[in-house]
């Protein structure tokens, strides 16, 4: 039983994701955007344990997961949702990322809550991983991957504004880059025998999660 | 018994209270509470109170199915596969197969931008030359001044809105190409073209085109704007025009966006520019009250004015009436537009006019150095005028302006 509902699970998530590709008026519609941010702030006082609503926490991933998940459709940069404040026409991703950012960083300070929580990719990964038992082993050296990546998304807000740089990464067109699609759909099927393989070895915001979990447990004991 | 008989309120205050936690703990929450509370203020801030504009202005799916005659192929733009950059203002949108821009006059049709406001005005009239306002272009002649519908600001004040904040397909429009028009202008003998009411920019290709053709037949021509516009397509324009109006709307960027969904600084290059490149400029700075009225404000935009364009540029300060968004404010109060006249003499400007005070002292031209009233109007028509080949009848001296 709790299979069947974890395979309804993933089902749902691919057919809110397949539906994400039709609704761009939507996610950048302002009612949309508001909510996302009411959503955001809510998150955060819920995260200081004064008052939950259980049933409100439970949608967060299916609300965040249009805006999340739209880059990987069209973005104007070969890589999606590093670029977005050189962006000429922002998606509601790029329209939130200077306080969505900063609120899953400040979610995460407790117990990394939204990612074990709030997160729709570390939702849909966690239902993948429970319907497949088998296990493939990562090597350790993997681990340096968001590193790498989180060196690269601060060296390059910087630079991306230089004209040979901006001419490497823009694609000059909103369209959906053949190379992100494959890479997506490879973790995507990888999540099933890799437990959230996404948050672990690509997510900067997982890597910041990670290390001030780290911190909070020492500090805290 | 006693703990039944609190309120609902009292048990959680009580329970959050009671609540064990050890100094870290509370440390840790109240780093995350203000992380909380610094971001909702900032959100609040831009995405809100700041009128955080969501989408990148365009009009999405917008563009009519077929171009119509009236249309031609834009100027100013980089086209990136099927999306376009329009580059004729600083809006710069970026529109997609079939967007329309922020101005409503552009669209995209593959890959393309077409403005379809091309021949096809809305407005044409006559006007005296001094209703643009311009006092020292041609005084007491005739204009012939043409429009278009759009605009690429949204003024809450605008009392063109009818025209201006519709698109070409929803309003009348007479079909009057550029040899048409300029062929009226010579037929009934009006030595200069206008192009106002809405904001002649976004119908650019039209306005420049028309200008050609009335150069080459001695025309002049008259641009009324509010010079919100990119550098490069300025430059080219003002190779064809002789006189601009230019609304100098406000003197802070916070205004220019709450006012009129603009910004200051492309405005003031526009009239830098325009100096520079030779064309007659009068500046017009409309007072609305609590918006644009803020003497301190009237007060640096004299000094920048003086600095920047010179004391011979002339000045005016309009009275506002209500009209379109703003219907509950109350007409700018004579005294300020006084106050503002005098603040803008006194930092040394020469011609500092009051208008829509049909009346007012403000309405006439006064030589500078004698002082002596050298145009005397009424409304819109001149009484007398005072002067000679240019030059003031009492003491001679030179007054600024284009008089043949």
């Amino acid at each position: 039983m709790k299979k069947e509902s974890n395979v309804i699970m993933v089902i749902l998530f691919i057919f809110l994701i397949s539906a994400s590709f039709f609704l761009y008026d939507l996610s950048i519609s302002h009612l949309y955007v508001y909510i996302l941010l009411i959503l955001l702030l809510l998150g955060i006082f819920f995260v200081l344990e004064i008052k939950r609503i259980k049933q409100l926490e439970c949608l967060y991933p299916f609300v965040f997961l249009l805006s999340l998940i739209y880059p990987l459709f069209k973005c104007y940069f070969k890589v999606p949702y590093f670029f977005c404040h050189s962006c000429p026409r922002k998606c509601s991703f790029g329209i939130l990322r200077p306080y969505s950012i900063p609120a899953f960083v400040t979610m995460n300070l407790n117990n990394r809550h939204w990612c074990f929580n709030y997160c729709p990719f570390g939702k849909l990964q966690d239902e993948q991983s429970k319907l497949c038992r088998k296990r493939l082993r990562v090597p350790r050296f993997f681990l340096v991957l968001p590193i790498i990546i989180l060196i690269f998304i601060t060296l390059f807000y910087f630079l991306i504004k230089k004209e040979s740089i901006n001419d490497f990464f823009f694609q000059y067109s909103y369209k959906t880059s053949t190379v992100v699609a494959v890479i997506s759909l490879i973790i995507f099927l990888l999540a099933f025998i890799i437990p959230r393989i996404f948050c672990n070895y690509l997510c900067p915001v997982g890597l910041i999660g990670k290390i001030t979990m780290k911190l909070e447990k020492k500090w805290l004991n | 018994m006693a703990k039944l008989g609190k309120t609902v309120v009292e048990r959680h205050v009580e329970r959050i209270l009671n609540k064990r936690m050890t100094r870290k703990e509370f440390i840790k929450k109240a780093i995350i509470a203000g992380c909380g509370v610094a971001l909702a203020v900032n959100a609040l801030d831009s995405m809100i109170l700041n009128r955080f504009k969501i989408t990148d202005f365009s009009f999405r799916n917008d563009a009519p199915r077929q171009l119509w005659k009236w249309s031609r192929e834009a100027d100013y733009y980089d086209s990136f596969g099927n999306d376009v950059h329009c580059k004729l203002c600083p809006h710069e949108c970026v529109l997609g197969n079939n967007d329309r821009g922020f101005c409503r006059t552009r669209v995209n049709k593959d890959g393309k931008l077409y403005t379809i406001a091309y021949g096809n005005p809305c407005a044409i009239n006559i006007d005296p030359i001094e209703k643009k306002p311009l006092f020292h272009f041609l005084p007491t002649t005739r204009i012939l001044s043409i429009a278009t519908a759009g605009c690429n600001l949204r003024c809450l004040n605008c009392q063109n809105w009818d025209i201006s904040q519709e698109r070409p397909e929803d309003t009348r429009n007479y079909d009057a190409m550029p040899d048409s028009v300029v062929q009226e202008a010579i037929t009934q003998g009006i030595p200069s073209i206008a192009y106002t009411y809405s904001e002649p920019n976004v119908w650019y290709e039209y306005m420049i085109d028309t200008a050609k053709i009335a150069k080459q037949n001695g025309i002049r021509n008259v641009w009324v704007t509010a010079g919100y516009i990119n550098q490069k397509p300025l430059v080219e324009l003002c190779k064809y025009v002789d006189a601009g109006n230019i609304d100098l709307k406000a003197f802070s960027d916070k205004t220019y966006h709450d006012l009129c969904a603009g910004t200051l600084k492309p405005v003031l290059e526009t009239l830098r520019t325009a100096v520079k490149e030779g064309m007659w400029v009068e500046v017009t700075n409309l007072v609305v009250p609590n918006h644009s009225d803020n003497l301190e404000e009237i007060r640096e935009m004299a000094k920048w004015h003086k600095k920047n364009l010179g004391p011979d540029v002339p000045l005016h300060f309009s009275r506002f009436h209500s009209a379109y968004k703003l219907t509950l404010v109350s007409p700018t109060p004579l005294r300020t537009l006084e106050e503002a006249r005098r603040i803008a003499m006194d930092e040394g400007l020469n011609y500092v006019y009051i208008g829509n005070v049909p009346g007012s002292e403000g309405d006439n031209t006064i030589c500078p150095k004698c002082s002596e009233i050298v145009i005397r109007r009424e409304g819109y028509s001149v009484d007398f005028m005072n002067f000679e080949n240019g030059k003031c009848k009492k003491c001679g001296n030179q007054i600024a302006g284009v008089w043949q």
